[in-house]
Parts: C-alpha cells; structure tokens; sequence
C-alpha cells in the first residue's frame, strides 16, 4: 500500500485525537493534525504536502469550503485532493460538497476502525 | 385604478333622480298627446269592437304548449267564438264569416312572425324583446289583418278603403297593445310575489282604489281627463314593474266598461253611440301601455343593474377590506384594481398600477403579450376551482419576497376577472428556515461529541488501545453499541422530521424492485450473519416502479433488519418480488414469533416497540417502520403485515407497477443508459434531458438486460466497459433475446476503435466516441428515434418526375418515401434498405420495373409489390405482383388509396 500524508483539519480536540488514533491504525499513514482552516493553511504555506486533506466543514471564523477556496490558489495545491468531514448529513449538502469540488465525504460519526480504508476508498473513486 | 372606481362606472347604469323626473315627464307628455290626438279624433265610427278575442287568442298561444296542435286549436276555437258573437249581434253567417277570416288572419301571422324573430317566450320585460314583441304583434300582424278585413268594410260602409284599413289597424293595434303584453308578462310567481309583501300589497291597493276613484269622479266629465289617471298607472309601473303596468291598465279598462256599462258616464263628448264610445274607451286605455310598459321595462333593467351593483358593492366591501392584498387581473394580464392591503404590500399606489401587467409585481406568469390564462399555463376550469402558486412578488423599491398567491374567478358586473390573493410568507419563510437551520444545528450539535464518544468506543471496542479485561470488553462493547443507537435515533429523528414537514423530496426514477431487494440484501448480509440468520431472495420477472432508490432500499433494509431481528437463530428470512396486474408486491417474510396481538395496532405508530424481550434489547429506535410506512405512502404505495398465530411475521410492499405506456409518462421516448460510473450516467443523462430526451441509468450489464426486457426504451446507450460483462457480451445477450432484438444500441465508450473492432458484427446503431459534444450526442439519438418509428417505407420507381413527387406528397403521412427514377438508383436504394411497399412503373429508361422482382425477392421477400403503369400486364406476370393498376385508369388518389391499404394492413406483408 502506497505510504499517504493526511492533513486533517478539525476545531474538535477530542475528534482531532480520535481520528489520529484511527488513522494510525493503517501503519501506511502519516499525518498533520490542524485545529483550524486558517492553521492548515499556514502549514500548507509553509511547506506541507499533504497526499489528502481531511477537512471539517463547520469551524468558526473560516469553514471548510472557505478553507478549500483559499488553498486552491496556493501554488502546488490546485489539485490536492479533499475529502470533506461533516456532521450534517443532509443528502442535499453532500451533493453540494462534493459541487465545491471535494473527492468525498466522510460523515460523521464515522467508524473509527475503516476511517482510513474510507479515506482511501475516496480517493480511489476520485481516480487519484 | 381602485374598486371604487370600478364599482362606479357600473353605477352609470342607473337613473340619477334628475333623469328620472325628466322620463317620467317626457313619458307623460307622449301620454297625453297621443290621449288628446286619439279621443279628440271622432272622425271614426262603426268599427266593431271585439278587441279582447285576437288578443286572448294570441296569449293562449303563446303561453300554452309549443306545436301546431294547439295553435290550430286556438284559432279554431277564436273562429267559433268571433261567428257566434256575431251571429248573436244579428249578422248573417256569411258576413260573420268575412269579418272572422282577418282576425284569424291576424292572430296567425302574430304567431308567425313572433317564431320567425324568435320572440316566442322572450322576456318582454327588457325593452329590446318588448320593442320587438309588440313590432310583430301589435304593428305588423294587425296591418295584415286591416289590409285584409278592408274591403269587408268598405262594401259594409261608406268608408274609402284607406280609412276601413287604417280604422282596422288601430283597433286591433290597440287591443294587442293592451292585452298581450300582460297576458304574456303575468305568471303565477309574479302574482304571488305582488300579494306575498304586505306593504307591495297594501301600495297596489291603495294604487287600484286610486284609479277606480279617480275614473268613476272623472268618466262623467270630458273624456280628454282620462288622461289624468295615467299618473297612477305610471306610479304603479314604478312601483311593480310590468306587473303593476299591466295591472293598471287592466283594472281601468275593465271599471270603465263596467262603470260606463252601469250608465254611470261617458268616454265621448256629445252623444256618439255605443260603438263609437267603446272605441274611445279603447283608444284610451291602449295609450296607457303605451306609456306605461317603456316605464317598466326600463324599470327592470334597472332592478337587474341595481342587483348587479348590490352583488358589486358587497364584493368590493370585501375586496376593499381584506387583510390580504388582492388583485383583479383583466383577461390580458394587466392589472385592473387592487386593494387597499395590496397598495400597502407593493407599495404602489392603485393608480400607479392601473393597465400595468401583473408582472410589474409578482412573477406570476411570462411576461408578453399572450393571453394570461395561457402565460399563466392554467386553464380556466382549474383556475375556477382556486389554485395557489408560490412565487416571488416585487416591491416598489425593488425589494423581493416569497408570496402564496391563491387565484380564482371573480363575477363582477364588468364580467369575470382574474382574482389574486397575495400574501406575504416571508415570515413563515423564515421561521421555516429558522427550524430548519435549528434542526441541522440540533443535529450537528449533537453529533460532534457523538463523533467522540462513538470514535473511542470503537476504537477501545476494536482493539486499538490493546486488548481489555473481559469485563470492561463487556461494558465498553454495551456503551458502544448504544452510541451507534444514538447515532441511528438522530437520523431517523431527522428523517421523520423531513417527512411530516413534507421536506421530503424524492429523487424520482424507474426502478426495478426486484434491483432494490437484492441491494438491500447485499446491504443487511453483515447483519444477518452476526444473528445467524439466512436471507433467501426470490424474484423472477422485473417489476418497474417509479421511486427514490435510495429511500426505497432504506424502507427494504428496515424491513430486512427487523425480519433478522426477530428470527431464531439459524432463521430463514425470505424476500419474494412479484410484480402483479398493476402492482409490484415486495414481500418480506421471517420464522420468528409473529408480532403480539396487543402491538399490532401500534407497529407503525412513531417510537412503538414492542415490550418484554423485544426490540430495546435489539437496538431499534422505533421510528424505523413509521419512516417506512411514509416513505411507502409517498410513493403511491401501501406497507402492511401478515402474522398468522405460529407461522412468524410477513411485511408486505406495494407499489404501482409501472408498466408500458402508463407509467413511462407523457415524455415520450425514454432511453436506457448503461454505464457504470454514477457520475458519467448522471452527466449523460441530464444531457439528454436537456435535448428533452427522458432516460434512466443502470450501471450493470445485468440491470441492463432485465430493464431493457421491459420494452419500454427506445434505444440503449451503453458503455462497454461494464462491471459485470464484457459490453460485447451485453450487446450479443440483447441480440439473443427476442424482447431485445431489435433495441437499437449506441455504445457510447472511450475506447470506439477496440469496440468497433470486436464487436463491428453487432447490429449497433452509433458509435460514440468520448469524451462528444452534446450535438453529437443529439444528432445520434434523433437519429434512432426516427429510426425506430414503424412507418413502413415505400419504395417508388418511376421516371416521371411528378408521379413521383405527387405520389410522395400523398403517402407522406403514412409512410416514409424513397423514389428512383430508373432501375440502377432502385437497384442501389436496395444495397442498403429495405422496403416494405414497392410501386413499379415499367417502361424504364434503363428497362422494365418487372426486372427489379429478383432483386426485390433477395433483399425482401414479401415486400408487396404494385405495378403502376402505362402498359397492360398480361396475367402471368400479373400474378407475380400484389396489384396492377393502369395509369390512364387508375388516378394518383387511386394508387395512394391502395398503398394506404396494403399498409393498414400490414405489420406482416399479406398476399
């Protein structure tokens, strides 16, 4: 299995642990935690390539879709893939993520034991 | 402009009081210089008065049976009366004869000319009908009469023959004039409703005791003062209308003769003997009528517009107080009144939108020039039960907000108009978000920490912190469990929420039931194989319904999960899909303990669980039948239970089986796509719908098969690359299949070339290429449409031009039509179609049309054939063709005739 980066980005402390805890379970995955939209996009300046993003869509002050607009103008991540993770799974809204231009969604809550296999589930069925 | 206004343009019917007494002067003037002219003219003297009959006999007509029984019978009866009457006064038969005929003669061409204008039962009350009911009545059938009864009078009397007609004239005119109009204008009703008020009844006494003094102080006195009683006679029209018209003429005429009878005066100056002072007496009364009728017929013209603008006033009360701003909408869309509440929501004033279209305010339908009825794209009949759309209205700063508008037809005395009712639904609007935000909040809210708490739980429950002592296993897989049951609780919360506010929306498409139970199956496997149950499914022929797939499987798994729930272990649950007459049942069946008495009331009441051992223990959270039962209902569907005693529980689904043309609805031509990546299938097909072609997508080969056994797609377009068959294997299955064979197919593929070169044998109508263009996409499936339509096609060979050309004009409706002109171009439109008419002429520039038979048997064997041609065939020749027609026999429409009937026929070529 190919080694993948994942940036996760999410306001919660406790589903930022979780989620870490979950994703180490798949030994191939490394990951960047961030607890903001505005901290992950400092980090992506600085130099981070993340093989995904995860990002949480509701998060005070910049939200998901306005942490994907903004980090699509950064140079070297017009094409990063993004999987959204949200808490409101109205069918309408997925549909309307995946519009913005995201390879999934990941509903929460999630299973913590195939958060990874879901992960790259995504990513396989964007072609990436 | 406002209500106000409108209601006063129809006041303009009324009389204003000036007008009024200006009327009833010029009505009495006309009284009494017709009074003076005719009693001061005494020139007359000797005609009989016997004026009541004709006009009797004509009332009796009119107001009795229609038919010429009846009339024949009148007039047979008048004849008799007017002989014995004059008979009785002394005359001979033959004069009483002679002075009959003009009557009869009278009364018939009244009745004549009354049927011929339409008059018979006509309302005479209204004054163009009284006009031109007393026109034939009163003017023209007694001039026929005078002209008639002349020359009687002039051998009888010294008169000239002018004067014999014209005192003819005037006394039958007269005694029409009094008679018929209240013999015609009287009914029981009317009477009644005269004596049913006791103050009507007490005014026309009062009118009557009037009229009775008035002529009994004056008939002793110059008959000129009769006149004064017309006064009374008009007061009483003023008062009833015709009725109290005819009323008072009837009671004066008849106290004048009794009272003149009884010696009591005269109606003449001078002593002018019996005859002269009955035609003076008629004279008199006959001005009355005269006076009077106009009076009440304007009078109930008046009544009616006075009803109309009470029924007006009331409705504009209403439209004017309204708390909802309203609208009347002229035919052409364009706004004629608003009300005051309407001022106040747009913001304009009513004269600002006075003739504006309605568009200026609300978008209520295309602005333009149409009728509104069609911009409105409503008809009138719907729009006469009510209707509410909502929409977006407009205020005057340019402000928009959500509007219900409920239309309907309102009568007001301008005629019918469209009414709008407009109300403002901001408010609901935004408590409605409001609630909705509130619930997604709620629900988010609630699932963050739930992210947690379920993340660790799985995470200590799956083993990742290292394995736990037995007992702490036990309780964090409990906790664990129940968070997932939370989790379950809220979405099924959510989902109920949707449903009973009616959020709900169903992503409509047609779908295979049988399709929906193996995917639900598939979905529930896991389940069944932790309780150990065994899920069996039974399904054989497809059973199409329109549905949301996804909400139809969440209704299935519900029903699958339940069935697993409550089976023993090593259980058998059993899904059978039939589809039936109209209806494709989904059955889902269990072996466990059947569902208690007590619950079966309740089952799909919202958080019903059975007690006891039941579902707490299983995990549900009682909603889950209550959804399904909704979401079935939403469908046009029905969900219910069986639970014979021992023999477990079996769930029925219902749903209208969409078969043929009745459920693939009025879009005409639908394709099947096959393609097996959602997103690519969804892009086709909504460019497709684009184009305005309906098409459903599967995205296996196997889907494939059994939607396109269905029969109801015009073509496929399918993918080659397919997860479960190669798409040359699909296009061959759909070959082999006898529903199938003729399906066109479009292989719409990325890879054309390798298609075309393993598959180039299948009969496949197009390839495309991807990624096409949407004109491409459109040209191909234009193309199959046409293809597939079942006009036959008519091959004709001929080398006259015009033939040709005439012929092809004439067949176009029916068949589709390919002409050659001589046999080398037949013989190449033979390379690569097939005919199914053929029409020959046989001398050919290049030979006979009879040399392209072999060709014709080689490419088609029972193609009918119809030689048209200049030459005779002998009949061994005849008999290798359908038909033979000559053409200097047979015409153009002859042969188009016996095309259309080979092809009424056909389906299979006959003879």
């Amino acid at each position: 299995m190919t080694r993948l980066h994942v940036l996760h980005v999410d306001d919660e402390p406790d589903i930022r642990e979780v989620a870490a805890m979950s994703l180490d379970l798949d030994p191939s995955m490394s990951l960047t935690s961030a607890a903001s939209g505005a901290e992950a996009l400092g980090l992506l300046e600085a130099g981070c390539r993340p093989d995904v993003i995860l990002l949480d869509v509701m998060m005070p002050e910049l939200d998901g879709p306005g942490t994907l607009a903004r980090l699509r103008q950064l140079p070297g991540h017009e094409q990063t893939p993004v999987i959204f993770m949200t808490a409101r799974a109205q069918s309408s809204e997925l549909s309307r993520y995946i519009a913005l231009g995201a390879v999934g969604v990941i509903v929460k809550p999630f299973d913590p034991m195939s958060l990874a296999a879901s992960v790259r589930d995504a990513l396989a069925g964007a072609g990436g | 402009m406002t209500a106000n206004q409108a209601a006063s343009r129809t006041r303009g019917v009324h009389l204003t009081t000036r007008e009024l007494i200006l009327s009833l002067a010029l009505l009495t003037a006309v009284f009494a210089a017709i009074s003076y002219a005719a009693i001061f003219w005494t020139s007359f003297g000797g005609a009989t008065a016997i004026w009541p009959t004709n006009a009797l006999a004509l009332v009796a007509i009119l107001r009795g049976p229609r038919g010429w029984i009846w009339r024949i019978g009148v007039l047979a009866a008048l004849a008799v009366a007017m002989v014995a009457i004059m008979l009785y006064a002394g005359g001979n038969l033959v004069g009483a004869l002679l002075v009959a005929a003009p009557n009869l003669l009278e009364v018939l061409v009244a009745v004549l000319l009354l049927s011929v204008f339409k008059l018979v039962g006509t309302d005479v009350t209204r004054p163009g009908p009284l006009f031109a009911f007393l026109a034939c009545a009163a003017v023209a059938a007694p001039a026929a009469a005078a002209v008639a009864a002349a020359p009687v009078i002039v051998y009888a009397t010294e008169y000239s023959f002018i004067e014999a007609a014209w005192i003819s004239w005037v006394t039958d005119a007269l005694s029409m004039m009094i008679i018929v109009p209240f013999g015609v204008v009287m009914t029981r009703d009317r009477l009644a409703a005269l004596w049913r008020s006791t103050s009507d009844a007490l005014i026309a006494a009062a009118l009557f005791t009037a009229i009775t003094v008035a002529v009994w102080f004056l008939v002793p006195m110059q008959p000129a003062l009769i006149a004064l009683t017309a006064p009374l006679a008009v007061l009483a029209t003023l008062r009833f209308g015709a009725v109290g018209a005819a009323s008072a003429v009837l009671w004066t005429g008849l106290l004048a003769i009794a009272l003149h009878l009884a010696g009591l005066g005269s109606v003449s100056a001078g002593d002018v003997g019996l005859q002269t002072e009955l035609f003076h007496l008629q004279l008199g009364l006959a001005t009355l009528p005269l006076t009077t009728l106009p009076i009440a017929a304007v009078l109930s013209q008046l009544d009616r517009a006075l009803q109309a603008a009470a029924t007006a006033e009331r409705a504009r009360n209403a439209f004017e107080s309204a708390g909802d701003a309203m609208i009347t909408l002229n035919p052409s869309g364009s706004i004629e009144s608003v009300n005051a509440a309407a001022e106040q929501m747009f913001g304009y004033s009513a004269e600002e939108l006075d003739r504006r279209d309605v568009s200026v305010v609300l978008d209520l339908a295309e602005d333009g020039d149409g009728v509104f009825m069609q911009r409105l794209g409503a008809s009138r009949r719907a729009l006469a039960g009510g209707m509410v759309r909502e929409v977006t209205g407009r205020r005057r700063d340019g402000k928009r907000f959500p509007a219900d508008v409920g239309l309907g037809v309102m009568n007001l005395p301008t005629g019918p108009h469209v009414v709008a009712v407009v109300r403002d639904i901001s408010a609901r609007r935004r408590v409605e978000e409001m609630k909705e935000e509130f619930v997604s909040t709620v629900s988010h809210e609630l699932r963050t920490p739930l992210t947690s708490i379920a993340g660790s739980l799985g995470l200590l429950a799956g083993g990742a912190a290292g394995p736990l002592p037995e007992k702490a296993a036990r309780l964090v897989g409990i906790a664990h469990a129940n968070s997932q049951r939370l989790v379950r609780l809220i979405n099924d919360i959510l989902d109920i929420e949707k449903l009973e506010s009616g959020k709900l929306t169903l992503d409509l498409s047609i779908v295979d039931l049988g399709d929906i139970a193996a995917r639900s199956v598939e979905a529930m496997r896991g389940l069944a194989d932790d309780l150990g149950v065994e899920i069996t499914l039974r399904h054989g022929e497809p059973a199409p319904v329109r549905g949301d797939p996804d909400r139809l499987m969440q209704v299935v798994a519900n029903l699958l999960s339940n069935a697993c729930k409550f089976s023993p272990t090593g259980g058998e649950v059993t899904v059978s899909v039939d589809p039936r007459a109209r209806i494709a049942r989904l059955s889902v069946q269990d072996q466990g303990s059947g569902i208690p008495e007590a619950f079966r009331s309740r089952i799909f009441s919202k958080f019903a669980q059975a007690d006891g051992s039941g579902t707490r223990a299983k995990g549900g959270t009682g909603l889950g039948l209550a959804i399904a039962r909704e979401i079935t209902e939403r469908h046009g569907g029905r969900l219910w239970f069986e639970s014979p005693p021992g023999r477990g529980a079996t769930f029925h689904l219902e749903l209208p089986l969409s078969s043929g043309d009745a459920t693939v609805p009025q879009d005409g031509p639908r394709l099947l796509i096959c393609e097996d990546d959602a997103l690519a299938g969804e892009m086709l097909r909504q460019m497709l719908e684009h184009d305005g072609f309906a098409a459903d997508v599967v995205g296996t080969g196997d889907q494939t098969l059994r939607a396109a056994r269905t029969g109801w797609y015009a073509a496929v377009l399918l993918d080659l690359h397919l997860p479960d068959m190669d798409g040359v294997a699909l296009i061959r299955a759909l070959r082999e299949d006898d529903a199938t064979m003729h399906l066109p197919v479009v292989v719409v593929s990325g890879n054309v070339a390798d298609g075309q070169e393993r598959g180039g044998s299948l009969e496949v109508v197009d390839w495309l290429a991807k990624p096409f263009d949407q004109a491409r996409l459109r040209s191909a499936v234009t193309a199959i449409l046409e293809r597939r339509s079942d006009r036959p096609l008519v091959l004709h060979l001929d080398d006259d031009r015009d033939t040709l050309e005439v012929t092809a004009s004439a067949l176009a409706e029916i068949a589709d039509v390919v002409t050659a002109d001589n046999l080398s171009s037949a013989r190449t439109i033979l390379s690569d179609r097939r005919p199914d008419r053929v029409i020959l002429d046989l001398g050919l520039p290049d030979g006979s049309g009879l040399e392209l038979l072999p060709d014709l048997e080689a490419a088609h064997g029972s193609a009918p054939v119809v030689v048209y041609s200049a030459q005779e065939l002998d009949a061994d020749l005849a008999n290798r063709v359908d038909a033979v027609l000559v053409k200097s026999r047979t015409s153009l429409t002859g042969l188009t005739r016996l095309v259309r009937d080979l092809t009424a026929k056909s389906g299979e070529p006959s003879q």
